[in-house]
């Protein structure tokens, strides 16, 4: 008995370092720069994908890169700038929920997800270079007010192509094939290095210290602004 | 000199252009000159025309009727709700004039109050970018319409269906029954407790108003409830009263409401919002609600709720645009006021802007800024609106 499940150790062990060896197909480093451009609420979360191969491109032409971003509670995407910008075919994003894009950070869930690309070759070089456009929320005010500092982690990265790639090593995820569709897909996932992580976003916030006096004075106008009217109203009544 | 019909000619081709300039904006850049909410509604249609709930489409809050009658979105073309829309205002056009032509008001002033309307290059944009407010607009107006004709029973249906369309008409209820002459006459010798109830007193066309307003909206509630279940109340009712947007806008409210936005909205605060408010309408429904000034009475009701709103844009506003033609004929300004008026509104939205644009688009913290403002532009709203009042002149007669 002992004998015959070592003997299917070895086998497992042999099978699978064929498999390595024989998976020269995703023998390629992945990297990729990230940066967070525009001031403000509206912000474009680029990411710009290189894929370096040892051997020839060819294979991985009509492949598809995806990346899936894991938003923190602090961003949103608009689904409706995504259909818009989609049909153009200039971003090619999909998150695959609803989004409440009026509710503030500390009331929504994070959110995940996927942008999608073709692959561009140059020499043994494959790219994409892929926008997000992200919203901040708004983030609960705090005593001094400020600034406060959220961060957006690594994506996944994951390759699909028309020829299935022989890549035992990698895992695999089931998402939509292409923006926003309900059929699913098996995609290869890859590791890569990237230049930051995680980026860094400052949101102004609220200043807590002000809410007595913005209560004062908010009531102290609305209050007068009321009699004020009123006081009009009853001189304007002899005229009537 | 140009009549009447051509002057709604002209202005129904302005738009047509309008849209067709949009549609051409739409394709070849990528700023859109449609309105994301006609995008809305197109989609809510299309879930009709497939027998689903117009609901289904996330962020459609509004009546399912209009979804219904912009189903040849669909079927005919893109563009057909813009086009309607713009008839719609063209119907705003005949509405204002059949309302000044039953005050006896000049045919040359009913013109130049028209233009207002009809050449209003906002009222314009509104329409052809595919907002739905001519709509409204429509059914607010044509309630007027009816009362001035003394058709209750009309008036009562048409503010049902505005109260279903938009909700905010709602505050013109007070003001319109008061409207109606009550069946007893108030003696100068009553007390206020007697003239109260002698005001309030019901009599058969303000019951006519009343119950044909409340058979539309509970007939018209209860067949979309039947159809569409709780999500219609939900979305197109109840969404708006609860509604927090803590976001940056105009309101004088908006920076305390984001300062309280993680701890429950405490009851004094609830009150000292909405009391003011309330009491101020209130004034305003007795002192105006009457069959002479009821027009002038609708405008002031809008300016107010806006003004005291714990959320304002600037769409807004166009909800008192449209009383604004009834008004003017009875508009009496010296020159200074006009100078006032005509600067000092602008200049408080665009002084608002600055702050607002510093936080929006470049990051920075301006919370403190855009909430004096949004101060200034109040008490610019205030004086605006009590310049208003003085320059009402109805009990003169105006040639």
């Amino acid at each position: 008995m002992k004998y015959y499940e070592s003997l299917q150790f070895f086998m497992l062990i042999s099978i699978s370092t064929y498999g390595i060896s024989n998976g020269f197909e995703c023998d390629f480093h992945a990297t990729m720069i990230r940066s967070v451009e525009k001031e403000g609420f509206h912000k474009e979360l680029r990411s710009f994908v290189e894929i370096v191969t040892t051997k020839s491109t060819e294979k991985l032409r009509d492949c598809q890169v995806a990346i899936e971003e894991s938003l923190p509670s602090s961003f949103y995407v608009d689904p409706d700038q995504l259909n818009n910008l989609g049909a153009y075919g200039k971003v090619l994003a999909c998150a695959n929920e609803t989004v409440d894009v009026e509710k503030p950070q500390f009331s929504s869930p994070p959110l995940k997800v996927y942008v999608y690309s073709s692959l561009n070759t140059t020499g043994n070089l494959l790219v994409a270079n892929m926008v997000l456009p992200i919203h901040l929320r708004y983030h609960k005010p705090r005593s001094g007010g400020g600034y406060q500092v959220v961060k957006i982690s690594k994506p996944r990265l994951f390759l699909r192509c028309p020829r299935r790639l022989d890549c035992p090593k990698q895992g695999t995820m089931a998402f939509p094939c292409y923006r926003c569709t309900s059929k699913k897909c098996s995609w290869l996932e890859f590791s890569f290095k990237t230049n930051m992580d995680p980026l860094k976003v400052a949101v102004p916030v609220g200043d807590l210290n002000h809410k007595l006096l913005i209560q004062l004075l908010t009531f102290l106008v609305t209050i007068g602004g009321s009699i004020y009217i009123f006081s009009t109203l009853a001189s304007k009544i002899p005229h009537l | 000199m140009m009549t009447f019909s051509q002057h709604c000619l002209i202005g129904l081709v302005i738009r047509l252009v309008s849209i067709a300039f949009g549609n051409i904006l739409d394709v070849f850049t990528e700023v859109k000159y449609t309105d994301i909410d006609y995008t809305v509604f197109t989609d809510a249609a299309s879930h009709v025309l497939k027998g689903n709930s117009p609901f289904d489409r996330p962020t459609y809050r509004y009546s399912p009727m209009l979804a219904y009658i912009l189903t040849p979105n669909i079927i005919l073309n893109q563009s057909w709700g813009k086009l309607l829309f713009s008839i719609g205002d063209i119907i705003v056009c005949i509405l204002i004039r059949n309302i000044l032509r039953s005050e006896k008001i000049d045919e040359n002033v009913i013109m130049k109050c028209i233009y207002f309307w009809l050449y209003n290059p906002i009222s314009v944009v509104i329409s052809t970018r595919g907002n739905a407010d001519s709509l409204s607009a429509i059914l607010v107006l044509g309630t007027l319409a009816a009362m001035k004709n003394r058709n209750y029973s009309m008036a009562g249906l048409l503010h049902g269906l505005a109260i279903h369309f938009r909700i905010y008409p709602l505050v013109y209820s007070l003001a319109l029954y008061l409207s109606i002459s009550p069946s007893i006459d108030i003696v100068k010798t009553d007390n206020l407790f007697k003239r109260l109830t002698k005001a309030l007193n019901p009599s058969i066309e303000r019951l006519r108003l009343v119950a044909t307003c409340l058979v539309t909206l509970t007939t018209v509630t209860s067949t979309f409830h039947s159809l569409y279940g709780y999500k219609f109340l939900h979305e197109s009712f109840l969404y708006h009263f609860s509604r927090q947007d803590i976001r940056h806008n105009f309101s004088i409210f908006f920076y305390l409401q984001y300062l309280s936005a993680d701890e429950p909205i405490s009851l004094w605060s609830r009150v000292m919002m909405l009391l003011p408010q309330l009491l101020v309408l209130l004034a305003i429904s007795i002192v105006f609600g009457s069959e002479k000034h009821i027009c002038f009475a609708e405008l002031c009701l809008t300016v107010v709720m806006v003004t005291f709103n714990s959320v304002l844009t600037c769409q807004y506003f166009v909800w008192f645009f449209c009383l604004i033609p009834l008004a003017l004929p009875y508009l009496k300004f010296t020159k200074l006021e006009y100078v006032i008026i005509g600067f000092l509104w602008p200049a408080a939205q665009l002084s608002w802007l600055f702050p607002a644009y510093l936080l929006e688009f470049r990051g920075r913290n301006t919370f403190i800024h855009i909430f004096f403002q949004s101060i200034a532009f109040f008490a610019a709203n205030i004086v605006v609106f009590t310049r208003l009042i003085w320059g009402y002149k109805k009990s003169c007669k105006i040639e």
